[in-house]
Formats: C-alpha cells, sequence, structure tokens
C-alpha cells in the first residue's frame, strides 16, 4: 500500500498531535500514532490514555489501510527533509518504508488493531462556543488548579454550562478563580465537567485568539472539543466538584479601590524579602493608604506604601504574595476591586468594570 | 509467576471454581468489592486469577460463566497490553520494592473517567514489594476509588503487607487443591515425564510452582543439596567450600531446601516411619540420619533457618551466613 504526500502537508498536523506523545510512556504503543489512510485523507491519532488528539492532513493512496508508526522519529524525519519535498510511504505489516528524493527510511509498525483510541461514544450534550471565548475562561482561571492534590477534583477545571452561560472555576483550596460568560447555548438544566489538568494546558496551547466556532461534545466518560480538521478529547475527572458559590464572601462590608499596576509593582518588591516558603504579606488598610509589610526568617524587612480609594475602618490582614500577582496577572482593568470584611475572612478581586471574573484569596494568619 | 502464558488461554484453573464462582455472584449483585486482596502460598495460580477477573471485568462480551470472550476489542487490547482501563503495578525489577512515584502516577491517573465507560481494573503484584511510603500514599485511593474501579492486590505473604492495607480489602485465601486435582492437572501438563507425587510435595501442594521444578532443573539441584549435606555430616567435604558453592544459587531456594531438609529430620525423629515428610523419595536417608542428630542441635538450626528465610534479601553477607548455618550442620550429631 502505497502514500503519497508533501513535507508541508504532513509536518502542521504531525506537530500538533506530537505534544500528547508523552517522552516517558507507560506502554511502548503510546509512543507512536495512529495513522489512517483512506479516501485522499489521512487520519493522525496520538493519546497517552488521558488525552487524545486526531487531526488530517490530504494525501494520495490506493486503497485503505490502519497502522502506527513511532511519533517523534516520524517527526523529526519530516521536520529534517527540505521544504516541499515529496514524501512517499510504503506500508507493509513489519515495516514501513519512506522515501523522499533520495533519502529513504524504514520504521518499525506496530499493529493498529492494539492502539487504544478512544471510540466515540454518544454525547449527552452538544454546544458551539468561539474559539477566543473558551481561550479566555482558561486564561483568566486555570493557574488556581491544584497540582497532585489527593483531593483528586481539584486538580482540574470545571466547566459548567446552562441558562445561556459558560463558566470555568479552579480552585486548590486557598485561592479560587471564576470566569463566566454568555453564549447562546440552548441548555435548560447545567451541566458540570471537570477536565483534568493536563486537557485544560493543552487545549490553551490549541486555541487561537479567534471568532472560530469551536464544537464541544460531552458524554458521560469525554469532552471532546472539534475546531475544523483537529479533534481534541479527553476523560474527565470522575468526582464532584466542591460548591463554589459558598466559598465566594457574600456581603463583605469593605471596598479597597486601587491602580492594578502600581499594586502589582509594590507586590512584586515586598515580596523579595517574604518568607521564601509561605510568602507572607501584611497589608495594612486605613484611609486612603495601603501598606505593604514583609519580613523573613532572617528578620529583614521591607515596605511599601500606595494610595488607594478606601473609606473605612483600619484593617490588617496577611495574604500569599504569589497568590495575588497571579491574580493581577489576568485582571486586565486599570483598577482592581478588593472587597474584604475582616482579618480572617476571604479577600474577593475583581476587574472594577465587570464581574465576570472573580477571584477569591484566603488571607494567612501571620 | 511461571513462564507459562497461562492468561491468554482463558481457562479458569480447576481448583478456582469457587473464589470465581462467589466473585461472579457479587458482580451480578452489583456487589464486587472494590478492593481484593489474593492471598495464599506461591504457585497457586493466584495471579491467574487476577489477570483473568481483570479481563472479564473489561470484556464487552462476557460469556455466561462470567469469563472473558478473548475476541471482543477489549479483550484484544488486555492481550496487547494496552487497555487504557487496565493497570498493571509491579516492581521494576523483580525481587525490588515498588516505589511511590509509581503509585502516585497511578492514583492520579485513577482519578479520570475510564476510557470504556465500563469498569477500571488494577493488578498490584507482588502488594508485599510496596515499600511504606508506597502502601501509605495508596491508602486514600485503597479506601474510596472512584466507582466502578476493582483493585486486585496478589501477595504470598499476607503478613508482610501493613495492616493498614489489608483491613481496606476483601481477603480471598487460596489453598493448594486436593491432591487427586493437582495430580491430574500435573499429569496433564507433564504427559508423565515426571514424578507428580514427588513435585506436588517439594512444592507444598501448589501445582504451578511444582510445574516449574519440574522445568527448571530444580530437582537435579535439591538432589545435589542433599548429598553435600550428607557428605558435611559424614565429614568427607567441607562446609566452607560448599557454603561458597551454595552463595552463588538462588538464596531463597537454598533456605527452602535446607530448612525442608532439617524439618523433615525433626518430623522423622518425632514420628518414624508415619511422618509426614517433604522429601518423600529420601525416607530412608533420612531415617538412617535421624538416629544420629541431636534433636536439640536440630531444633536450634532449624530457627536460625526460619531467621534466614525472614532476612532474605537484606544486605547480609550470604556467604558468611551459610558457613555459619553449614557449620551447625556439621556438628549436628554431637550429644
Amino acid at each position: 500500500m502505497k502514500i503519497v504526500t508533501t513535507r508541508d502537508n504532513l509536518l502542521k498536523p504531525l506537530q500538533q498531535v506530537g505534544g500528547v506523545v508523552e517522552r516517558r510512556q507507560t506502554l511502548p504503543i503510546l509512543a507512536n500514532v495512529l495513522i489512517n489512510a483512506a479516501n485522499g485523507k489521512i487520519n493522525i491519532t496520538a493519546t497517552d490514555l488521558e488525552v487524545e488528539m486526531k487531526t488530517s492532513a490530504a494525501i494520495e493512496c490506493d486503497g485503505e489501510i490502519d497502522f502506527t508508526l513511532p511519533a517523534r522519529k516520524l517527526l523529526d524525519i519530516c521536520k529534517s527533509l527540505p521544504e516541499d519535498a515529496n514524501i512517499e510511504f510504503n506500508v507493509d505489516n513489519e515495516r514501513t518504508v519512506i522515501r523522499s528524493g533520495r533519502s529513504r527510511f524504514t520504521l518499525g509498525v506496530l499493529p493498529a488493531n492494539d492502539y487504544p483510541s478512544i471510540e466515540p461514544s454518544a454525547s449527552s450534550h452538544r454546544f458551539t462556543v468561539t474559539q477566543k471565548l473558551l481561550k479566555r475562561l482558561i486564561e483568566k482561571t486555570q493557574f488556581a488548579m491544584a497540582l497532585q492534590d489527593v483531593r483528586y477534583y481539584l486538580n482540574g477545571l470545571l466547566l459548567e454550562i446552562g441558562n445561556g452561560m459558560i463558566r470555568a472555576v479552579a480552585t486548590d483550596g486557598h485561592r479560587l478563580a471564576l470566569s463566566e460568560a454568555e453564549c447562546a447555548i440552548d441548555q435548560e438544566s447545567g451541566i458540570q465537567v471537570i477536565l483534568p489538568r493536563k486537557a485544560v494546558l493543552e487545549l490553551a496551547r490549541l486555541l487561537a485568539d479567534t471568532e472560530d466556532q469551536i464544537d464541544i461534545d460531552v458524554s458521560s466518560n469525554h469532552i471532546r472539543f472539534s475546531l475544523g480538521e483537529t479533534s481534541f478529547t479527553s476523560k474527565l475527572i470522575d468526582g464532584k466538584f466542591p460548591d463554589y458559590q459558598r466559598v465566594i464572601p457574600a456581603n463583605p462590608d469593605k471596598e479597597v479601590l486601587a491602580n492594578r499596576d502600581i499594586l502589582k509593582q509594590a507586590l512584586t518588591r515586598t515580596s523579595i524579602l517574604s518568607n521564601e516558603k509561605y510568602r507572607g504579606i501584611r497589608f495594612q488598610i486605613s484611609s486612603g493608604l495601603l501598606q505593604l509589610l514583609a519580613h523573613n526568617p532572617e528578620q529583614e524587612e521591607a515596605e511599601d506604601e500606595m494610595e488607594i480609594d478606601y473609606q473605612g475602618d483600619e484593617l490588617v490582614i496577611g495574604f500569599n504574595v504569589g497568590y495575588l500577582i497571579e491574580v493581577l496577572n489576568v485582571i486586565e482593568s486599570e483598577n482592581v476591586r478588593m472587597s474584604l470584611s475582616d482579618s480572617n475572612s476571604s479577600c474577593l478581586i475583581q476587574n472594577v468594570a465587570s464581574d465576570e471574573s472573580r477571584y477569591v484569596i484566603m488571607p494567612m494568619r501571620l | 509467576m511461571t513462564e507459562l502464558n497461562l492468561i491468554k488461554d482463558y481457562k479458569l484453573l480447576p481448583w478456582q471454581m469457587d473464589q470465581w464462582q462467589r466473585l461472579y455472584d457479587a458482580k451480578q449483585r452489583g456487589r464486587l468489592p472494590h478492593a481484593l486482596l489474593l492471598t495464599g502460598g506461591a504457585g497457586l495460580g493466584k495471579s491467574h486469577f487476577a489477570h483473568l477477573l481483570a479481563a472479564s471485568l473489561l470484556c464487552t462480551d462476557v460469556q455466561d460463566n462470567g469469563m472473558p470472550c478473548g475476541a471482543c476489542k477489549a479483550c484484544r487490547l488486555v492481550q496487547a497490553d494496552t487497555h487504557p482501563d487496565f493497570t498493571l503495578i509491579t516492581p521494576e525489577e523483580p525481587g525490588k520494592g515498588i516505589k511511590i512515584d509509581v503509585i502516585r502516577a497511578f492514583t492520579q491517573r485513577g482519578s479520570l473517567t475510564s476510557q470504556s465507560g465500563g469498569y477500571k481494573a488494577i493488578i498490584i503484584e507482588p502488594a508485599d514489594a510496596l515499600n511504606t511510603a508506597a502502601a501509605n500514599s495508596l491508602l486514600k485511593t485503597l479506601e474510596e476509588p472512584v466507582d466502578r474501579t476493582v483493585m486486585i492486590l496478589v501477595t504470598a505473604n499476607a503478613g508482610r503487607l501493613p495492616a493498614t492495607i489489608r483491613s481496606r480489602c476483601q481477603q480471598y485465601h487460596f489453598m493448594p487443591p486436593d491432591t487427586a486435582i493437582a495430580t491430574e492437572w500435573l499429569n496433564n501438563r507433564l504427559e508423565g515425564a515426571a514424578d507428580t507425587a514427588l513435585l506436588l510435595s517439594l512444592a507444598s501442594g501448589a501445582p504451578l510452582l511444582s510445574l516449574e521444578y519440574a522445568h527448571d532443573g530444580v530437582l537435579a539441584e535439591r538432589a545435589q543439596m542433599i548429598q553435600e549435606l550428607t557428605a558435611i555430616f559424614k565429614k568427607t567435604d567441607d562446609p566452607i567450600g560448599i557454603a561458597q558453592r551454595w552463595s552463588n544459587l538462588d538464596q531463597k531456594s537454598v533456605v527452602k531446601w535446607f530448612s525442608g531438609w532439617v524439618i523433615d529430620l525433626i518430623r522423622v525423629k518425632i514420628a518414624s516411619e508415619s511422618a509426614a515428610i517433604i522429601n518423600i523419595d529420601q525416607r530412608e536417608r533420612l531415617q538412617a540420619l535421624s538416629r544420629k542428630v541431636n534433636s536439640k542441635r536440630l531444633y536450634a538450626l532449624m530457627d536460625r533457618l526460619f531467621e534466614a528465610n525472614r532476612t532474605l534479601g537484606a544486605q547480609l553477607n550470604t556467604q558468611m551466613q551459610l558457613e555459619s548455618l553449614l557449620l551447625d550442620w556439621a556438628d549436628i550429631g554431637v550429644e
């Protein structure tokens, strides 16, 4: 069986799926990509058993065949061939011979039947959003996902869809990020799925800042994102996400408005002398003035102050500076609003102009 | 366990029907335990049972008796070791421990939904190879895995597992089958080419272990060791030289044959002709020897051999340990 195509046709799809192939695999066949050639098209699939990426490329072939080839080697071969080179595959049961110009490569083949690809299961929900919207949701929340927490349901991003809204929530138990957007989804009852961490990071890489549509299919075990020729499937985390609404402070009585850039710079400066492990910073909030204080085990101290828009009682509260800076990085407005009640209650941080993204940070006892 | 590829022929071993039936009934009633601990001596086919059970949980076309069909896509992937919902956790090298990283990687993946929408099966074998940290990191998952997950722990030394692991699993204990069943099974495999009675006796009735003994020239090794023990006793050979030779053999079987020999001697000394012994082909030699040995010294040596068995794989100098044991043996007749 012979397959003919060009290097440029093949390179981009291979690079796209190549990101999914892990460097150290538990099973030898996961180092391979599954290739299905039929009707002038090849479908290329790569998986690490957690996520699966599938894309296609135009080719010429004289029949239909399934086989697998080592992903990284195939990609390296394509990369190193000259641009516009023609590539010819000769596939048989044991070996595949790749010819291009005066080069010739013989690669080992593993049986396609042994490849653990995901069977398309009946999706229970299906909807469409723009790439830009989904990318924004992920960017605004993904930093708050837990990393290898025993509460496995926190090691991912909650997607909640319903009532004309799509909402992403991530938390690691110390802070929470929530972002939502309106979208035309005729979905009466809300559905909740938790995307594993790896899928979220891979998806963020895949999405572009465009108005192009992306189809999302949710079944009981999987979620599938289809963008044009490419589809990305991930398993879900099999657990229940905690009730995040309860975490968001209901009626804080103190409101601080601060310039985002100035606050971020002050925090970055002060953090240099904060305890490297706990990264605590003391906030002293009084009318019109915010003082930042940090000290480390060597008794070195940093102090900074800035003007803020605040009227009310004095308040002293501690925060992990790393969490604050990560939040300030993803807020886009010029000013941010911090809503507080006392030194033991969590703080809500928002964009002044809109409340589509909300960030909650637990205080530290200093 | 054995080199035989029993897994792929999808046959239950004849002495495992009861356990299979009990688990199959439990599955039918939706009461399959999420964590199973298969215990019992080596060579009883526990591993085979575990793999069959895992395959039957994953199979999409299970037969009436609960056996996997061996033909559906799930079964094909299981045979190719690529089924995404099946995890096998074993030590990286035989005899080494299972490390915490392996368990952590598994618990991360274990929280995801299954690929096929059905069960997820995990086999940890041998479970006593889990080191302390790995065992502790498994506890949370072992206690409350996500739905439709079955974790099968296989061990021949349940006593070496932490109590915290044992108490979280439902135990299924495997006993050696009736001699008749085992002999018939063994005869079918060996086609009458070996002394099945002796093999079974040496393997404490475990059929798969007997089969292994029949194949690997184990009998010849045992015979030579008995010769050498006799020679040391008669002072015609040097215990130090023999200790050096033995230190190059597999220590597990050395300790096993040596202690088997000493135990037999004790039995024969007490019960004479009626004693049930392990080395059934050596009864006359044992009886002759038993008249010349000192019971107190025999018991002391047996204790030391049990101690040696317990510390197998520890950082002891094998040759020195064997020298000391064999010197004790050389003086076994002294009053």
